[in-house]
Parts: structure tokens; C-alpha cells; sequence
């Protein structure tokens, strides 16, 4: 049975490494022609997971089924699954168009379908100009979008990307997770994309699956996941979140939550402006110990009378406070969520 | 699996048969008599009779005294050669390569061309009155140490090329800025830094001249008392052959070179850390 | 300015005596190949090339070289297919393995040919086997350190690991990944330990003597034979020998420099 919802779909998946379990017991589906986001922290097990789908790492347990078919146990070549490498891992010793047209020359394709497809995918990624250059004479930006047209040209059922954007400068990270995006949709392509940057996660993803340990910690959409973290963990990882007791609640005032289990308030949603009508609001009475300036916002932290540090991120306006200023800010209570 | 063992078969076959198993029977055989039995008698052979107490001896004495010449020479040429022009290190480097090269057999002919009896220098020295070149003679200890720098202060040179090239011109800068002479910069930073090479490049040198065969065979025949000619007219099956008591002297040599070269690395890499 | 002055000549100084004093001795062998009696004189009593023809016409002469060449292609092929594919293995797949073949540098100062042989001599010397086959194993075990630091260096850089299965995930085979990504990305590498591999096999000189008891007459043991019977054909070998390594040395540099010029680009 093959539909849309579960056409990669990954069951117990467990994974050691000389006696260590890296991945525990991962099972979970990943829809067709979405972009999903693997993020967790350095060492989760991200790319464990990835190099297993692709076949790299055949020495586990549990089964990876591709649109309908068990793949496995088959060869990284016989998957139809491409992977972009952190590194891009170009052939040094081979010009953007033999790049490209590496794939294709091991199926044997003839002459003129290779000069068409590459030639096509060439003027996709915009490097028509540069199809004679060597993978040493082109920009971060430039060689990365060659490794995408390397994989992509083969259209494969799967594309995975392993941080693909971390060797580049930050301007050039956030063009190109716009044009990895843009390539997804207008290609219809499935996508997995590692990563360990939440920002980058929420911007491109339709889904993210959160890891941590070799543990999946919650799977959901992006706003999901930063609305309704389901573990501490994620709270922790996914945001600026303050985290607080039902104890710390009560004594903040804003006790209608239950005293135990932990509760997350998001700093964005602590105004300054009092709201015009006060119904289901509840004042926090601070002074500033710090500030930073995030530029069209602005983080503050208070430090109220019963001793909590309570971070609120305001729109960087008119209004603006100083350290040691004393301040009050508003919050609506039914934003505050329970963890889990 | 199947993959691996593959990958590995044609490996561990050419090491096994080519150089483990050789070993092994090597050391077995050294507590072997001529007629295969276990006994201890070549090692007290080894180190009773005083002609392989010489032969001992002599290639510590020679290969120490090679070794310190040879780093003496080279630590001036490697230091000498980062002083010049880029393209020209490259070349030399090379040079020093091809001259290591040339050791043995090619070598000892070309020094008998000049040294030997017939040679240039006795010519020189008949002609011009000098007596000590004179009396030299090449086939003596004196002589085949000469030989040995021959190919001891290119290999010294290589060795110790890399890390003084790593010697950057502006710590002597800073040392000047901060107040420091030549001679205290040499001392406080260089040495210390280069210290670990100079203790790595020695026991090569040692080693390499405690195991130099050919260029001793050469010009001295088997008429030089030394551990690797006694080895070898022990095994080159002429009358006096003993295969066993080569293999035991081989063995003694093996080990106290492992441990030797093992010790150094472990004395540079707790210098270098 | 002082100092700076001996900064500049003193080092000079230094390699041009040194050069003189390596050098000095192949000069003379130079010019007593081209002598036609050089003994007991300061300088030769004539010049002449008769000695080169001495030695090419020696019936003995090029079924030693080709002796030579076949030991060293043999050394070569045995190295590429038997180690190339470990040092491949151990560089992209397995660090730890790496650790331990790092202690392979120490073989050639505590195992050299002398001490080497007596293992040979005693295990092989008295059972019927092939004894070339077993030297051309030894030789290459022999050589293996020196290929393995260099093919080290080769693999350094690019992402060998990420190249080898990205070829793969592009529908290659494994060994199509290999000859088609990996080899020509590491052939600088290569050449260079090849190349040497192929100096030290064709030049050995104590192991093929003495195993094989002078029955297989490489270049070398001919030279020392030589040596002893016609010093002025030796000598002529001796210079022949000389081109022999510079141009091999020669084709080092050509290797290392173009491909420091390419990293540069």
C-alpha cells in the first residue's frame, strides 16, 4: 500500500557503532514531495540516519521502505536516492558538466541525451557560463548548487541534504536555503534536509523531525513544533523560550496552571503596550538586568520581586527601556503551555 | 564481510609471506642449533666470543660517530637551505634525495675512484706532500665513516628540512621586539622547538648507519668486523655459514632498534605535547 | 647590515661545500669513465668514450638491466594491487587502522635487508619454492612504508570518503567509484610512491644478492662484479646509474611542483 503520507517510511531503526546504540528504535513516514528537516544538535544521530537511508550504512536494524518498495537491503547504486554532502564531495579532476553528467554516463546514456539533460540542468541552476570550469575555480554558493544538479539530473525518488549549508557565510546560507526551497517546489522533489540550525529548519521546512541521542523527540510542522514543543528538549533547542515550574507560576501570579509539570512562555508574546482590555491578561513587574538589541527586536530581561529572570522580546519601537528601568509587561495566560 | 576479506587477502598475503612469517622464523631460529634443537647457545656465542663482541662494538662505535657528523652537517644544511630562494629549496631537496639514493655499491666505487689506492687523492697527496691524505685509507673505520656522511647528511637534511622550514622569521622579530639577542633566541625558542627533530633525525641517522650493508660490503669486503657483515658471512652459504647464529644476531639487532626508534618517537611526541 | 650580509652568504657557503663535497666523488667517476688511463695521476692521461661502448657491448650488461626492470615492474604491480586498496581503506574508512600502520615507519631502521635476510634465508632456503616470487613479496613489503606516506599525503584534502559514495549514490559501482573518482583525484600521490617504489625495487642490492645467492644478476650485483673485474666499465654503469636516479628524482620534481602550482590555482 503506497500513499502519499508514508512514501519514505523508516520502522525501528536501530543503529550501534563498536557496542554503542546510537539510534534507538527510530521509527517514523515522511510525505511525498515534502521538504522534511532532520534537526538536532551535533551528535543526535542526524546523519546516521541519513547515511542509512542512502544505503552507506547497511549495518542495522529495522526496515526503509521507498515508494512501496523494501529497499533495505539494496546497494547505495540501485536506490534512486540522492545525497548532497556537507562537503559537496565534487569530482576534483572533473569540469561542472562531467560533474553532472557522472550519473548519467554510468547508465550509459547516449551522447545527445547527456549534453540535453545536463545542458538543461545546467541553465536550472544557472551556471550555463560556467559548465567548462573546474569544482576548485567556483564560489561556495556555485558548488553547491553543481552537487544539487549532480543529483538531481538523475531524478531521484529522494534527495537527501546533509548540512548542506554550513560551509557558506551567512548571507550566502540564507539564498541559497531560498533557492534549495525553490528547487523542491518547482521540481516536486521529496527532500530530507540535516540540520543542526533551527532558524534554517523553520524557514525552508513543511515538517520537521526533531533528534536528540539517536531519539526522535517530536515530529510536526514547523509551527507545531514552536508552539507546542512536546518535550523539555525541544522547548530547550527550538526556541528562546522561559521555562517555568507550576510552582514558579503560582508565585509569578499567574497560578492557574497545574503546580506540577513545566511550562513554557514565549518572550515575543510579553507586551509592553497594556492591552485595551485587560480580560484574561496578567501583569509581570521587573526591573531590566539586561538587554540586547536584535535588532528589529529587542530582548529584555526582568528580574521581578519574587527573584525569576523572565526574558520578553519586544518590536524595537519608539518605546524603549534602559537597565535598572522598572517595567511591567502583559500576558495573555492561555499562551502559557504545558510541556507535553 | 565478503568485501573485506578481499580487500585485506592480497595484503596480508604479501606481509605474511614477504616479511611477518620471515620474521618470525627469524626469531625462532634463533634459539635453534644448526640441528634444530632449542638452545641458548647463540646468543652466549653472541656475546662471549669477542669477535662478535667487536663486531658489536664497531657498528655502535661507527654509527655513532656517523650519526653525530651526519647531524652536525645536516643541521647546518637544512638551516642553510631554508635561507634560500623558494625554487632553489625544491631543487636541492630533490638533490639531497638523489644523493641519499646513491648510497651503496655506486657510492663505494666512486670513493675508491678517489680515495682507493690507485685514486685521485693519493695522487694529490704523493705529489703535494700532504701525509695525512696520505695514510687515509678508505677501506679503514676512519674511512667508512667518511663514506657514511655521504648518505647520512642528505637523509639528515631531509629529516630535519620540514620542521626548521616551520621556523617562522617573525618569532625572531617578536624576540627582538621583546628585547632578545641572536644567541638567546637560539637558545630559549629554536632549540626547544627543534629539539624533538634533532633526538627523531640522530636515531634515524643511528639506525640507517647501524644497518648500512651495502656500502660496508663494498669497500671493505668481509674484512671489516661489523653486525651486518658478520650477518652476512654467516648466511652467504660459504664453509663457516650458521643461518641459526645470523638470526639471533638479526634479532638482537631488530629488537634494540625497534625499542630504540619506539623510545624516541615517545620521548618526541611527550617533547612535542 | 652586517649580520644581514652573513645571512646571506653563510648559508651559500654552507650548501655549495656541501654539494661539493656529495657531489665530488660522482665528478671524478664522470671523468674516469671518459679516461682512458686515470691511475696514480692527478689528471687523466686522455679522454675517450671508448669505455661506454665497453660496457654496451658486454653481453651481460642489458640482461641485467632488464633483470632489474622486471623485479621493479613486478615490486610495482604487487604494490598497487595488494596495498593500494588497504592504504584506501584505512585512510577513508578506518582511523584506527591508520594509527597502526603509522608504526610502519619505524620497519625500515629496525628490520633492514641484512637482518630480513637471515628470516628469508632460513625459512626459504631449503624448500623448493619459487624464490623471485617470494622476493618480489619481500620487496614490496620492503616498500611499503614509503608508498604508504606518500599516498597519506595524497588522500589529504579533498573528501575522498564523501567522493567514493557520492559515485555511488550516482549509480556507480564500487570499483567503478574507484577507478573513475578516486584514482585520478590521487595520482600526483600515487606517481610519487610508485616511483619510488620502483627506485628502491630496482635498486636493492643485499636481499636479491643473498637470497637468491647470485643466481638472479640484478643491475647492482652486475656493478659489483663489474667493479672488481673492469673498474673502467664500472664506472661508466656507475654514471649510467647516476642519470638513472636523477631522472627519476627529475620526474619527482615535475610531479611535486605542478601539483603545488594546481593547489595554488
Amino acid at each position: 500500500m503506497v500513499n502519499t503520507d508514508n512514501f519514505l517510511s523508516v520502522s525501528h531503526l536501530n543503529i550501534s557503532f563498536n557496542g554503542n546504540t546510537v539510534i534507538k528504535d527510530l521509527s517514523f513516514n515522511i510525505k511525498k514531495g515534502t521538504l522534511t528537516s532532520f534537526l538536532g544538535p551535533s551528535g543526535s544521530g542526524k546523519t546516521t540516519v541519513l547515511r542509512a537511508i542512502a544505503g552507506l550504512n547497511q549495518a542495522f536494524a529495522g526496515q526503509i521502505m521507498l515508494d512501496g518498495q523494501d529497499i533495505t537491503n539494496l546497494q547505495p547504486n540501485q536506490r534512486n536516492i540522492g545525497m548532497i554532502f556537507q562537503s559537496y564531495a565534487l569530482f576534483p579532476n572533473l569540469t561542472v558538466f562531467d560533474n553532472i553528467a557522472y550519473g548519467l554516463r554510468v547508465q550509459k546514456k547516449s551522447k545527445a541525451e547527456i549534453e540535453k539533460a545536463v545542458t538543461d540542468m545546467l541553465a536550472v541552476i544557472g551556471l550555463t557560463e560556467r559548465r567548462d570550469y573546474y569544482p576548485a575555480n567556483l564560489s561556495g554558493g556555485q558548488r553547491q548548487r553543481v552537487a544539487i544538479a549532480r543529483s538531481m539530473v538523475l531524478e531521484p525518488k529522494l534527495l537527501l541534504l546533509d548540512e548542506p549549508l554550513s560551509a557558506l557565510d551567512a548571507k550566502t546560507r540564507v539564498e541559497l536555503r531560498n533557492q534549495i526551497k525553490r528547487y523542491q517546489q518547482e521540481l516536486g522533489i521529496t527532500m530530507i534536509f540535516v540540520t543542526h540550525d533551527q532558524t534554517e529548519a523553520m524557514a525552508i521546512s513543511d515538517d520537521v523531525l526533531i533528534m536528540s541521542l539517536g531519539e526522535l523527540e517530536q515530529q510536526g510542522s514547523a509551527m507545531d513544533i514552536y508552539t507546542n514543543p512536546k518535550t523539555m528538549f525541544v522547548a530547550d533547542f527550538i526556541g528562546n523560550h522561559n521555562v517555568l515550574t507550576g510552582t514558579d507560576l503560582s508565585k509569578l501570579g499567574l497560578g492557574t496552571a497545574q503546580p506540577d509539570g513545566q511550562y513554557i512562555i514565549r518572550p515575543e508574546l510579553l507586551e509592553h503596550v497594556m492591552p485595551a482590555d485587560l480580560n484574561g491578561y496578567a501583569p509581570i513587574e521587573g526591573q531590566v538586568v539586561e538587554m540586547a538589541v536584535l535588532g528589529n527586536r529587542v530582548e529584555y530581561s526582568l528580574k521581578t520581586a519574587t527573584g525569576h529572570i523572565v526574558k520578553a522580546e519586544c518590536m524595537n519601537q519608539n518605546i524603549n527601556f534602559t537597565i535598572n528601568d522598572h517595567i511591567k509587561v502583559y500576558l495573555k495566560v492561555t499562551e502559557i503551555k504545558k510541556v507535553g | 564481510m565478503g568485501s573485506k576479506v578481499k580487500l585485506f587477502f592480497p595484503f596480508s598475503l604479501v606481509m605474511l609471506i614477504g616479511l611477518i612469517l620471515p620474521v618470525i622464523v627469524m626469531v625462532i631460529a634463533g634459539f635453534q642449533g644448526m640441528d634444530g634443537g632449542f638452545t641458548l647457545s647463540n646468543y652466549t656465542t653472541i656475546f662471549g666470543q669477542n669477535y662478535y663482541r667487536m663486531a658489536i662494538f664497531n657498528s655502535l662505535w661507527i654509527s655513532l660517530i656517523a650519526g653525530i657528523i651526519g647531524l652536525v652537517i645536516s643541521i647546518l644544511g637544512a638551516w642553510a637551505i631554508t635561507r634560500l630562494a623558494e625554487r632553489t629549496q625544491n631543487i636541492l631537496i630533490i638533490l639531497f634525495n638523489l644523493a641519499a639514493s646513491f648510497a651503496g655499491i655506486p657510492l663505494a666505487f666512486s670513493l675508491i675512484i678517489v680515495f682507493g689506492n690507485a685514486g685521485i687523492a693519493k695522487a694529490l697527496a704523493h705529489t703535494l706532500h700532504i701525509g695525512f691524505l696520505g695514510n687515509f685509507s678508505i677501506y679503514s673505520l676512519q674511512g667508512l665513516i667518511l663514506a657514511y656522511t655521504f648518505f647520512e647528511v642528505p637523509l639528515g637534511i631531509l629529516f630535519l628540512y620540514a620542521p626548521m622550514k616551520e621556523i617562522k622569521k617573525e618569532w625572531f622579530e617578536a624576540a627582538l621586539v621583546l628585547g632578545a639577542n641572536r644567541s638567546f633566541f637560539i637558545k630559549t625558542i629554536i632549540l626547544p622547538i627543534l629539539l624533538p627533530n634533532i633526538i627523531e633525525t640522530f636515531i634515524i641517522l643511528f639506525a640507517n648507519a647501524m644497518g648500512t650493508y651495502e656500502t660496508m660490503y663494498a669497500l671493505t669486503g668481509n674484512n671489516f668486523i661489523s653486525i651486518p657483515i658478520v650477518i652476512g658471512s654467516l648466511i652467504d652459504g660459504s664453509l663457516n655459514a650458521n643461518v641459526p647464529l645470523a638470526c639471533a644476531l638479526a634479532t638482537i639487532f631488530a629488537a634494540v632498534m625497534a625499542i630504540l626508534v619506539l623510545a624516541g618517537n615517545r620521548i618526541i611526541n611527550r617533547k612535542r605535547k | 647590515m652586517k649580520a644581514h650580509s652573513v645571512d646571506k652568504w653563510l648559508p651559500r657557503l654552507i650548501i655549495i661545500l656541501i654539494a661539493i663535497f656529495l657531489l665530488g666523488p660522482i665528478v671524478a667517476t664522470f671523468i674516469y669513465s671518459i679516461s682512458t688511463v686515470w691511475v696514480k695521476t692527478i689528471l687523466p692521461s686522455g679522454l675517450t668514450f671508448k669505455w661506454y661502448g665497453v660496457l654496451t657491448a658486454d653481453p651481460d650488461f642489458i640482461p641485467s638491466t632488464l633483470r632489474s626492470l622486471i623485479l621493479a615492474v613486478a615490486v610495482v604491480l604487487v604494490t598497487m594491487l595488494a596495498f593500494l586498496p588497504v592504504i584506501f581503506y584505512a585512510n577513508v574508512y578506518n582511523p584506527n587502522l591508520k594509527e597502526k600502520l603509522r608504526y610502519l615507519s619505524i620497519l625500515p631502521y629496525s628490520i633492514p635487508g641484512i637482518v630480513l635476510v637471515t628470516g628469508l634465508v632460513q625459512l626459504y632456503g631449503s624448500i623448493p619454492v619459487p624464490k623471485l616470487l617470494i622476493l618480489i613479496l619481500t620487496i614490496s613489503a620492503i616498500c611499503l612504508p614509503a608508498f604508504y606516506q606518500s599516498l597519506n599525503n595524497a588522500f589529504m584534502g579533498d573528501d575522498f570518503r564523501g567522493m567514493f559514495e557520492q559515485a555511488q549514490l550516482l549509480g556507480d559501482s564500487k570499483l567503478g567509484a574507484f577507478i573513475r573518482v578516486v584514482l585520478p583525484n590521487i595520482r600526483a600521490g600515487l606517481m610519487v610512491g610508485l616511483l619510488l617504489t620502483f627506485a628502491t625495487a630496482f635498486t636493492e642490492y643485499v636481499i636479491t644478492n643473498i637470497f637468491l645467492t647470485g643466481q638472479y644478476e640484478t643491475l647492482k650485483i652486475y656493478m659489483y662484479r663489474l667493479m672488481n673485474t673492469n673498474g673502467n666499465a664500472a664506472s661508466v654503469l656507475t654514471i649510467i646509474f647516476f642519470i638513472f636516479l636523477g631522472i627519476i628524482a627529475f620526474i619527482l620534481i615535475k610531479i611535486v611542483s605542478s601539483q603545488k602550482r594546481s593547489t595554488k590555482e
